[in-house]
């Protein structure tokens, strides 16, 4: 089914086309959502709740703000950033490294070319990397992250910007990989 | 800045992933629609976003696509949001407006039959109210309504006036000279004897006038009168009585 037919079918609230949608980005978004709260559990619950908000706000999708699978995408994130905004998953989130901590349940990396991301980020000049190991890799929120550095909040979201656009045009799909998994981009 | 610098400062890949302000928002659509580096851009990121995530993508487990078709199996269709697409409301909000315009317009014609019912209900129980009232009204002119024997009966100015044989007969008739009004007492009298009928009597001017057969109340007997002087019971052989008595069996002195 082309997205249009699948846009189509999902404002007319027609349950078939969440199926459909499920066939076509079911894969693609349980991948991103497993990255950012890096638990099968929790991950599974994520997709579900990610398929029931697209099925809930499917006539809200507005086809001149972008792709059906961005919007799918940022309905997964979000929904994934609310799961992981737990004081365990915070805990665990600063004490591991992303590298570290992608396994699935049966304790193989899921995703082999996560690794090397870290060394991704080292190609990048030092004071964009020291924010990208603090607010990436180890959760800081940008206030925290300023806090932290004594960098003032607007410069933080400058550079941290700047950040992935250089990782995404430089370092190409690892970049990419970052910016998908991004928590605290902007906020 | 230029837009090289608008392209490279990451506020696209913020714009993307909904993670930038309103206002930064209001802008990079702005920008987009002014120039098509900034939309090549755009589409350049989400295809990134798109590709990696295919080519990384990851199969959830097997029984998911069932769970999640129950679960929105138990969904009931959702509602038109705020922010619906600029290309017009979707089909599924014209379903709820459909839905909501059959309900109410059941509610409505719910209503406007209620209501005449209701005016109907209120028709019949005018009807009913106004059948009562003259009913009421009947009782109360029937009520109000002089009594002729009571009158007669109370009047202190009325005579009694017995009219007796001294045997069987022995009867009272009461008469009023001002009402010009008499009546009898018809259980003084006996059985009349068979094939014999009694007819009352009062004599005016001389002349015996009837004042019909024997009644079987004394308000039924009251008659209309003027100047009688006396008053009389006859025994009759025609049950309708006769123009004149044919044996006068007692009579009575008025005045």
């Amino acid at each position: 089914m082309q997205d249009q037919q699948l846009i189509n079918r999902l404002q007319a609230q027609d349950r078939e086309a969440i199926g459909a949608l499920y066939d076509a980005y079911g894969g693609a978004l349980f991948g991103v959502v497993l990255r950012i709260v890096q638990q099968q559990e929790l991950a599974e619950q994520v997709l579900q709740d990610t398929f029931v908000k697209a099925w809930r706000n499917g006539a809200s999708y507005d086809t001149s703000k972008g792709r059906l699978f961005t919007w799918l995408l940022n309905i997964a994130r979000n929904t994934a950033i609310d799961a992981t905004r737990t004081a365990h998953f915070q805990k665990s989130r600063k004490t591991d490294s992303l590298d570290s901590v992608v396994h699935s349940p049966g304790g193989s990396s899921i995703n082999p070319d996560v690794i090397g991301v870290r060394e991704v980020v080292q190609g990048l000049d030092e004071k964009y990397r020291m924010l990208i190991d603090l607010v990436y890799f180890k959760g800081y929120t940008q206030e925290e992250a300023a806090e932290e550095t004594g960098i003032p909040l607007g410069t933080i979201k400058t550079r941290l910007r700047y950040a992935i656009n250089e990782l995404r045009n430089v370092f190409g799909e690892k970049g990419v990989a970052i910016l998908l998994t991004f928590l605290n981009y902007c906020s | 800045m230029d837009l090289q610098s608008f392209i490279q400062s990451g506020l696209l890949e913020a714009y993307v992933l909904g993670q930038c302000s309103a206002e930064e928002r209001i802008q990079v659509e702005r920008m987009a629609t002014e120039h098509a580096a900034v939309r090549a851009e755009l589409s350049s990121i989400e295809a990134s976003l798109e590709g990696y995530a295919s080519a990384h993508a990851v199969q959830p487990p097997d029984w998911m696509k069932a769970s999640i078709m129950e679960r929105i199996g138990q969904e009931p269709p959702s509602l038109s949001p705020p922010d619906a697409p600029a290309l017009g409301p979707g089909k599924g909000s014209l379903r709820f407006f459909q839905i909501l315009a059959f309900l109410l317009a059941a509610a409505a014609s719910f209503l406007l039959l209620r209501q005449k019912d209701m005016a109907r209900e209120n028709e019949q129980l005018k009807s009913s109210t106004e059948a009562v009232k003259q009913e009421l009204l009947a009782c109360n002119q029937e009520v109000l309504k002089p009594d002729p024997i009571a009158e007669l009966l109370c009047d202190p100015n009325t005579q009694r006036i017995l009219v007796s044989d001294g045997k069987g007969i022995s009867t009272i008739v009461y008469f009023n000279a001002r009402l010009n009004k008499m009546a009898y007492d018809p259980y003084g009298l006996p059985e009349p004897k068979p094939g014999k009928h009694f007819q009352f009597w009062a004599i005016v001017g001389g002349k015996p006038v009837s004042m019909g057969m024997k009644s079987a109340s004394i308000c039924e007997s009251i008659r209309s009168v003027e100047n009688p002087v006396a008053f009389a019971i006859s025994e009759e052989p025609n049950p309708e009585g006769n123009a004149v008595p044919t044996l006068v069996l007692a009579i009575g002195n008025a005045g």
